[in-house]
């Protein structure tokens, strides 16, 4: 598999503080994050609020330049790029924002919205063109084509989240980041976008890059997983060696935080105590050391490197072998559905089946 | 005194008709909730969750209170939905309430001590001070002699939280109302404030009635739910019947459409369509416009009716494995 993105060693520290005599620290929001996402595949940030995630995202998408590191696209490194080469890669790579109330300027049609990005990136369509080409790419994210000339105010959030994602489509990209593209939305619409993305990336061969804080919408979209913790990447791996193995201890009490949506089955619960720290002032060592269960003293005063413990998977913990042979379980308790539920939830499926095909 | 057989709360048939639409914004709504007990209220964005609660609190803006009917039964007695005088003797006092953002709930004037000792203030006398003190300590907020003068923005969205539970319950309420507690946190902090909450209430015996949208926290927390779209109640039960034979074909498309953490990955199935807005709302089953099964009959209300002891469905063909077996 060709790598399309990868991030070397990238960085981005801010300056904090300091004056004329006195130097000022510096908050380092991204640090030393090595990344390859492959073309074609579906690649996951995870992590809470503030770890850096949509950072890093800004950085991959040359939103923002890195304080070090390098960011290469397709063979080259898009930090040094330039004016009219820029433009170029704004064509390849692409982002959808998080807040469909907020990422659609409401004085504009639908259709003036998502021919703007054909305007720049296509400018030897005619205005006729451009018009057909909006219907084309409204009809693909599933909505009307007719209401392309409708305002974002009269559409439901799914369908505004739907319009972010034609207008990232219009300029046919190679790779589309994605901010936390489903975490504005409900539970039943934020099933048809995480559909919807899917089969976008099946029918063009797109590299989606996903930021996302539920892991359950990262387990169902993503081919590959990188766990993000204060700007480090502390696990990465195929989503289901992850999920099925999850050997740093952050990934873990994150994966067992998560209530399960099955009456009594309250997992064994890792819970961690505390909240994470400052990034102004990191703990020495392991970042995650100050919540985590398993930290000895090595864990002060050596940061952990990243270890390969499986093909393709990536762990930056001193102690993860002691780690993994605690073993994760989900308690036996769980009811499960009586077979009346579960023969309502097959008819649901075979209706709703029914209902797309004609 | 109250009796074995009245319950803590007792809303009964709560509606809200907002000026001259021509449907009702909620309609029918009837819940109850005893001591002990965690009534959960599920349901996506615009079914009327929030209004609920606010209308328990009587906390409506007046140009809704106009609308509203329906009594509730508190602690054995009786009050009007539509006035709210009644209501404002026993709200904090009796029932407490977590709001959803705290970020934006508390008064960024004022030191957290000050605000926690406020809501003892209003209903006692004293100042108020080392009761504050003692139920910041309670909700695990280190330090609580020091931290009480702090402002919000010192404070953590986790601790914040933490300040917000700490003034629903200095009062000792006889009902907690959550709204989307953790909505707002991280799931590490939202999996310490889920049971604060629930060790809480343990040991206070309250009645609490949680809002939320994740059917993850109603599993954890819930022993009793009631599902709501479109302002109605369309299934309720005891958390154990609703998780293990639910029958509604709302709350089995919610179920589905959950990408789960476990179990094979298939393609998430999906509710089609979108909750109806008051001026498109259906006349008979407000669900019929999205529901795979509709047909001519849905165009009556269906009745909430139970399908054994402990579980009501508002649907006409419950349970659907049997009533339409053939037809889809």
């Amino acid at each position: 598999m060709t790598v399309i993105v990868e991030a070397q060693d990238l960085g981005k520290h801010y300056p904090v503080g300091g004056n004329l005599l006195q130097k000022g620290t510096s908050l380092k929001a991204v640090d030393g994050v090595n990344l390859k996402v492959h073309a074609g595949e579906t690649f996951a940030i995870v992590g809470e609020s503030g770890c850096g995630k949509s950072t890093l995202a800004r950085l991959l998408m040359r939103l923002m330049l890195p304080t070090s590191g390098e960011v290469i696209f397709e063979g080259r490194a898009i930090a040094k790029l330039k004016g009219a080469e820029v433009r170029a890669l704004r064509k390849d790579l692409q982002f959808i924002f998080q807040d469909p109330f907020s990422s659609l300027n409401p004085r504009m049609t639908v259709a003036q919205l998502i021919a703007e990005p054909l305007e720049i990136h296509r400018p030897n369509l005619t205005a006729g063109e451009r018009r057909k080409e909006v219907g084309r790419l409204l009809a693909e994210v599933g909505l009307r084509p007719s209401h392309m000339d409708r305002y974002p105010h009269e559409f439901s959030g799914g369908q505004r989240q739907r319009i972010g994602i034609a207008r990232a489509l219009a300029s046919d990209p190679k790779v589309v980041i994605a901010d936390e593209p489903v975490s504005a939305l409900d539970v039943s619409v934020q099933a048809q976008v995480v559909n919807l993305m899917g089969d976008l990336c099946d029918q063009r061969g797109l590299t989606l890059i996903v930021i996302a804080h539920d892991l359950a919408v990262i387990r169902h979209m993503s081919d590959r997983i990188a766990v993000m913790y204060l700007g480090r990447v502390v696990e990465t791996g195929p989503t289901d060696e992850v999920f099925a193995n999850p050997r740093h201890p952050y990934t873990r009490a994150l994966m067992s935080a998560i209530p399960v949506a099955e009456f009594g089955a309250t997992q064994s619960r890792q819970h961690l105590s505390g909240e994470p720290p400052s990034p102004l002032a990191p703990p020495s060592g392991c970042s995650f050391r100050t919540r985590c269960p398993f930290a000895t003293e090595i864990c002060a005063q050596m940061q952990p490197v990243n270890e390969t413990v499986a093909p393709g998977t990536e762990v930056a913990c001193h102690h993860w072998r002691d780690v993994s042979s605690v073993s994760l379980t989900i308690a036996a308790s769980a009811t499960g559905r009586s077979p009346g539920a579960e023969a309502r939830f097959a008819m649901y499926r075979t209706a709703l089946a029914n209902q797309d095909s004609p | 005194m109250e009796s074995k057989d009245s319950p803590m709360l007792k809303l009964c048939d709560m509606s809200l008709k907002i000026g001259s639409q021509n449907a009702d914004l909620m309609s029918g709504v009837s819940l109850s909730v005893d001591r002990g007990e965690t009534l959960c209220i599920v349901g996506e964005s615009g079914c009327g969750k929030s209004l609920t609660a606010l209308t328990i609190m009587g906390l409506l803006p007046p140009a809704l209170l106009r609308g509203v009917r329906g009594t509730m039964k508190f602690d054995g007695q009786s009050y009007a939905l539509d006035d709210p005088t009644a209501l404002a003797d026993i709200r904090g006092r009796k029932i407490g309430m977590i709001f959803q953002e705290p970020m934006s709930s508390l008064n960024p004037a004022f030191q957290i001590g000050d605000q926690v000792a406020e809501a003892w203030r209003c209903h006692n006398p004293g100042d108020g001070r080392d009761e504050a003190l003692e139920m910041l300590r309670k909700v695990g907020i280190p330090a609580p002699e020091l931290r009480m003068n702090d402002y919000p923005h010192q404070l953590s969205g986790g601790m914040r939280q933490r300040v917000m539970i700490a003034m629903a319950l200095i009062n000792n309420p006889d009902l907690l109302i959550a709204d989307e507690p953790t909505t707002a946190l991280d799931v590490t902090i939202q999996a310490q404030i889920l049971d604060l909450i629930s060790d809480l209430q343990k040991s206070g015996d309250m009645a609490t009635i949680m809002i939320t949208h994740d059917l993850g926290v109603v599993a954890e927390l819930a022993t009793k739910v009631a599902v709501m779209y479109a302002g109605k109640v369309v299934e309720a039960g005891s958390a154990e019947e609703i998780f293990s034979d639910p029958q509604h074909p709302y709350t089995i498309g919610l179920m589905l459409s959950l990408p789960s953490l476990r179990g094979p990955k298939s393609r998430l199935s999906t509710v089609a369509g979108m909750v109806p807005t008051i001026e498109t709302m259906p006349h008979g089953c407000r669900f019929s416009t999205r529901c795979p099964f509709a047909q001519s009959r849905c165009a009556e209300v269906p009745p909430l009716q139970s399908v054994c002891a402990d579980h009501q469905v508002a649907c006409h063909f419950a349970p659907l494995d049997q009533s339409l077996k053939g037809v889809a």
